[in-house]
Parts: C-alpha cells; structure tokens; sequence
C-alpha cells in the first residue's frame, strides 16, 4: 500500500499526463428524516483529477461534512467520504462559460456526538452528483460554482444532502 | 468482474449493520399523535394501556395529554427536546401539597450512547403554617443500543431519580427517596420496555394514532 502513491505519481509523470487538483468548499443541507435534528453544515472536498481529455477527468477525492445541531442542543455530525470521481465537462476551453457535471461514488463514514455522548459511527456506501459553472480565475486557476444531490445509502433509509459549493482548482502537468 | 463482485458483497454487507442515520431520524418516543395506543404487560401480572388522549394546555404551554392508567402524564415534543410537565406533590395531615411544577427537559434529541443529563429542583411550599421542603434530582443516562422485547435498535436509558422532602415540624424528619428505572425506546415506537424494582412493563402492541 505504501508504494502504491508514489508508484502511482511515477506512473503519471512517465505519462505526462494532466492532473487537476482542487479544493471545494461549500455549505450542505440535509434532506428528509435524518435532518429532523441536524441542521446544515459545512462541506470541504480535496481532489486530483486526471484528465484523459479535456472535456473529461476522473479521480479521487476524500471530502469532510460537519453538521450543527438544528436546535440549541449540541449535538454535531461529522462525515468523511472517500471517493472516486468523474466529470465532463462541455467548452473546457471557455474563460467564463464552461458548463459541466460531476459525480462520485464511494463510502461514506458517519459519526454522531451529542450531550457528552457518542454513537458507533457508520459506513455506508454513497454517491453524489451534481452541476458545475466553471470559469477562468486567471494565474492558471480555475472557479467553479455549482450544486451536489447526495445519497447514503444505508439500508433502512437513504439519507439524502443538498450542498452549494465553490471550487478552486489548477491544473499540473507531471 | 472478479474482483468487483467480493467489493460490492462488502459494501453491501457494510449497510445496515450500524444504522446511524436511521437511529437520527427514528422518534423515540412518538407522543406527538392523538390516539396513539401502547399496551403493556405486567410482569406480576395484567396489564396497562396508555393512551395519547389529547391536546391540552398546562403550565400555560400547549401540550399531549398521556393516560396509563388513571394517571394522566403531560408531554412536549419539540425544538429538539421532550418536555415532561412535573408534578411533585406532598401529602401533608391527609392533603396534596403541590411543592413543584413545571416543564423539565426529559430528554434531548437526537440520542447518542454515553449521553447524559440532570435536572434538578429545591423548592418549598408552605401549607396550614408549616414549612414542606422538597429537592429533586434526576439523572438520565443513555446506556447502549441494543434489542429489547423484540426491537431493534432500541436505547437503552437508565433513569435515577432522588426525591428528598421535609415537613418541617416536630415528629417529622427527612424522607428520602430513590429509585432507578431501566427504559428501552425503540425507534418510532416508544417505551418498549420499563424495569423498575417494583415492576416490568413489556410492550405488547402499538398502535399508531393520526
């Protein structure tokens, strides 16, 4: 496992291939049931994508969630997500008009605190997708703004999130 | 194929198994709709039915009014919290002497294991010239999750309750009191189970109210 990163680096840089790194940021409103008592909260993504092609890439990312209690209580959840992911996107070209869609699928940790207390935290799998603007910021970084639909899909209940997010990204050719 | 096959099997098997997010939008004690029905069993034998009868005003709050019995109990579910009307009464030279009432937070939710809470009171009352003194103490305590009276995911509560009043006057002293209650709450169910040391309530139906 250890050499599997820098094996994979390697493996990239032999090819020369074009690597997009970002950061996405954003807030997340639960969706149904399970948000009764959780209010929204605050997304973070770190990601590196690949790109084939221009219009495409396809990585990885581990993004955090962590989520307020919808009362004056105290209760919070926090949720890791590693991840596997895709986007297209449509005029890759475009300095301030690049439409495009992202998706992921992979696991989704769970964990709940509350009033001195804490449940046994959870994995299950998840997916999201969403719409992205993307744009040119100049320097060679690049601005996206858009929105994610997540589900978890736990067995008695899915449990679905809306997030408004901002992306920051650079392409690095290895 | 080979290798997707046992990674989907895995992540199949990873569902469920804790189910969190089920647990986080359960209600654990559904008190909230009129004409609710649980009937229990009594373990030395009977039983009790109780009933959500309807909705009231007390303590100058709208809330459910709770029949077991002949006993009425007054319920609050909202904002994050279940409020429970406490009514501590006396009795003093053959009369009820209410020493406190008011709308105490019998718990928070949502639930999580090792959580806990105290709610406590120190107030008198002052009945045919004599001075009734009364302090209370509870202490709810979520023990584990777990099956109880055949469901899941139930919380496990341990409640500890300390009474202590005084009629503060020749011939009486300090009366304590003190009980400890195990409650199982199951998810959009209720009360499932009650131990108590003089009695075992066991839910035998539920009927869900409008």
């Amino acid at each position: 496992m250890k050499f599997l990163l820098p094996s994979f680096v390697l493996a990239l840089s032999a090819a020369g291939l074009d690597l997009d790194v970002g950061v996405t940021a954003g807030s997340v409103f639960p969706v149904g049931s399970w948000g009764e008592q959780i209010g929204s909260g605050l997304s973070a993504r770190a990601a590196v994508q690949w790109k084939p092609a221009a219009r495409l890439g396809a990585g990885a990312s581990l993004g955090i969630g962590i989520y307020g209690d919808e009362y004056d209580g105290d209760a919070s959840v926090v949720m890791l997500s590693p991840e596997i992911t895709g986007s297209f996107h449509l005029r890759p070209w475009g300095r301030s008009f690049n439409p495009g869609i992202e998706a992921g699928f992979g696991m989704n940790r769970t964990s709940m605190e509350c009033a001195g207390g804490s449940d046994p935290a959870s994995w299950d799998p998840f997916w999201r997708a969403g719409l992205r603007w993307d744009f040119g910021m100049g320097s060679g970084f690049r601005g996206a703004i858009g929105f994610d639909l997540a589900s978890i899909l736990s067995q008695r209940v899915s449990s679905d999130s809306f997030s408004i997010l901002f992306r920051l990204s650079r392409e690095v050719e290895l | 194929m080979r290798r997707i096959v046992p990674i989907l099997f895995l992540l199949s098997a990873a569902c469920g198994r804790n189910p969190l997010l089920f647990r986080l939008g359960a209600d654990y004690y559904p008190v909230s709709s009129i004409g609710s029905e649980w009937e229990y069993q009594v373990a030395s034998g009977g039983g009790v039915i109780t009933t959500v009868v309807d909705q009231i005003v007390m303590g100058e709050r709208t809330c459910y009014r709770v029949q077991t019995g002949a006993d009425y109990s007054y319920w609050i579910s909202d904002e994050g919290r279940l409020e429970h009307y406490e009514d501590h009464r006396v009795m003093f030279n053959g009369y009820e002497v209410p020493v406190f009432q008011a709308w105490v937070t019998w718990l928070d939710w949502p639930l999580a294991v090792g959580a806990s809470r105290t709610d406590s009171a120190s107030t008198f009352a002052v009945s045919q010239g004599v001075t009734i003194s009364h302090r209370w103490r509870r202490t709810t305590e979520v023990a584990g999750i777990g099956e109880a009276a055949g469901y899941e995911e139930c919380y496990h509560l341990v409640m500890s309750e300390t009474i202590i009043d005084w009629v503060q006057t020749g011939g009486f002293e300090p009366e304590t009191s003190a009980t400890t209650r195990d409650i199982w709450l199951a998810p959009d169910v209720g009360m499932v189970l009650k131990v108590t040391p003089d009695s075992t309530l066991t839910l035998v139906s539920y009927r869900p109210g409008s």
